[in-house]
Parts: structure tokens; sequence; C-alpha cells
């Protein structure tokens, strides 16, 4: 059970809108629903590139989420900054955060990413209803 | 002064319109029945997307007849590589013949984009992109490649034969 925060940027923005489309259905890979707030969040999905800027945001919306904390990296510009690794303006995911799981393409099939959220909603929230993770969040008017 | 005409009964009589768009969805549906194979949608975790033969994926390493590898180590690969994911080490061979060979070469499989310079810039067709998908995997798993899996994976059964082979390289003098 997972609630996944997406951040997107260039063109694995493509990919990611077209997994949040109404044809791929989320729930059969381990997510609830999608979190409007990162304070809702337990997994948070990276892909595309990251500025200096970007990676700060990054760090604030880590700190804002739950206490069990996954993050997936997608595409190999999150991975390890792959074709910019000399450019100091990107910055590879493992760098400030810790990735748990490592979707490699450019940009990566849909269905590996939803492999990807199937795997790590088996690691997190193993013993925990819904309503133990939102009494974690501390918000009782979410749903 | 212009007169507006009211629409007539039969046009704002809206049954007419939901017969007609019912009888459209569930021609549709009884079609979708009947022709299971002619649908786009794929139930992901059940069925799986099979991508077409000439589909670039992950590397293969070609080999010749007699199973050894067909790369010569001439760093045109590494060189050509936009992301640096190639390393090679070189080799001195036993036969006099050949100049070089590969000791190990390793593929970072989290740094490479799939753009296929690799396999454009040999000259011996030794780097191929095969039709099977990069794995995706938990952090700590094996992502760097080396001969052994490049060459004989599961996958390959055993190798992936060259075209070229060594005589037919001489004699057409490439």
């Amino acid at each position: 059970m997972v609630y996944p925060w997406i951040e997107q940027t260039g063109c694995c923005e493509l990919v990611l809108k077209s997994l949040s489309s109404s044809v791929v259905n989320w729930e059969q890979v381990g997510v609830v629903r999608k979190a409007e707030r990162p304070e809702e969040a337990n997994l948070l999905i990276i892909g595309g590139w990251i500025n200096p800027e970007q990676a700060q945001n990054l760090k604030e919306v880590y700190d804002r989420m739950l206490k069990e904390k996954l993050v997936i990296a997608v595409g190999s510009c999150a991975l390890s900054a792959a074709a910019f690794a000399n450019d100091e303006n990107c910055v590879a995911a493992k760098e400030i955060l810790p990735v748990h799981y490592f979707v490699p393409g450019c940009p990566p099939r849909w269905d590996d990413i939803l492999k990807g959220i199937s795997a790590i909603s088996k690691i997190g929230m193993q013993n925990k209803t819904v309503r133990d993770i939102l009494n974690d969040s501390g918000n009782d008017h979410v749903f | 002064m212009s007169i507006v005409k009211r629409p007539d009964i039969k046009s704002s009589w809206y049954v007419t319109s939901i017969v007609k768009g019912m009888a459209l969805t569930f021609r549709n549906m009884i079609y979708n029945i009947f022709h299971k194979d002619e649908m786009p949608t794929v139930n992901y975790p059940e069925e799986k997307y099979e991508y077409g033969p000439r589909f670039k994926g992950s590397h293969i390493l070609t080999v010749k007849k007699d199973g050894s590898i067909r790369c010569t180590a001439c760093m045109l690969c590494a060189t050509n590589c936009p992301a640096d994911c190639i390393s090679i080490t070189a080799a001195e061979h036993d036969d006099p013949e050949v100049e070089k060979f590969p000791i190990s070469y390793e593929i970072d499989t989290l740094r490479c984009v799939y753009c296929g310079f690799c396999e454009e810039a040999c000259p011996v067709d030794a780097v191929r992109m095969g039709p099977e998908w990069q794995q995706p995997g938990l952090n700590g798993s094996s992502f760097v490649h080396d001969i052994q899996h490049l060459t004989r994976r599961p996958n390959l059964k055993g190798g992936y034969l060259s075209i070229l082979d060594e005589e037919e390289r001489h004699n057409s003098g490439i």
C-alpha cells in the first residue's frame, strides 16, 4: 500500500503522465490513491533531470513525507545524470536522497515503472491498514 | 426583424439520442467480447506487452563461430558513448596475428541512455542492441554487466552469432 507523490521533468514526464491517465489501473500494483500533498505520501517517484534548485525542493518534499519514506528513481537522468554527468546543473537522485528502486531507460517503458511500484509496495506498509497510515500523518479529515 | 424558430419536439426529445449512443456502446462491447485479440488495452500484471524483434533494448556482445568474443577492443564504442557508460580493458592475445582482445567489458546500465551509438560505431558488428528490455531492480542489485552476462545470459541461448566472420572480413577488406 503506497501513496505516491510524483516529481516529473523532461521526457520522463510524458511517460509518467501517460501512466497517470485512466488507462492504467494503479490499484492493481498496490497504490491506494495518489497523494494530493507531500504530507500524505509515503512514496516519492522522481522522473527526469534534477536541477540544483529542484534538488532543494526534493529535499523539502522528502522531509514532509510520511515516516516510511520510499523513493523510486525513473530514467537515466535521475539515476546517475547520465549524459549530463559533467554538467554542474544536473544532479543524480542518489546523491541527494536514499533511492530504493532504480528503473533504467531513457525514457523507461511504462510496464517497468509499474513493476517498480508493485515491488516497492510489498516492502512498505506490510502490516498497516489505511487507518494506521492516516493516524501517522495526523490528518483525519483526508478521506 | 428576425424570427427565432424553436426546435421541434423531435430534436428536443433526448430519448432518441440516448438510444443511439447506447446502441454504439453495446455494439462495441459485443464486438470486443468476440474479438478479444484486437483489443488495445493490456491488463498489466497478468498479461505482458510484447515488443517487436527490432526493438533496441539491452546490449549483446556477439560471438564468433568458435565461441570466442567478436570484440577487438578498439575502444570506438567507449569513445562514442555520450554517457561514458562503457569501460573496456584490453589485453594481449596469445595468437600473434590477433592484436588484442577485451579482458573486461562492462556496461553501466544506470548511466546508459540506449541511444544506439555504440552499435553504430562498431566496425566489426560486435555490439548490438537486443530485443529484450533492461530489467529494473532494487538498490543493491547488479546494474553493471560484465562479459559473462552480455554474451551468455540465459535469454540469448548460448551466444548471438556475428554476421562477419574473420576470413570474410579480410576478404572484403573491412
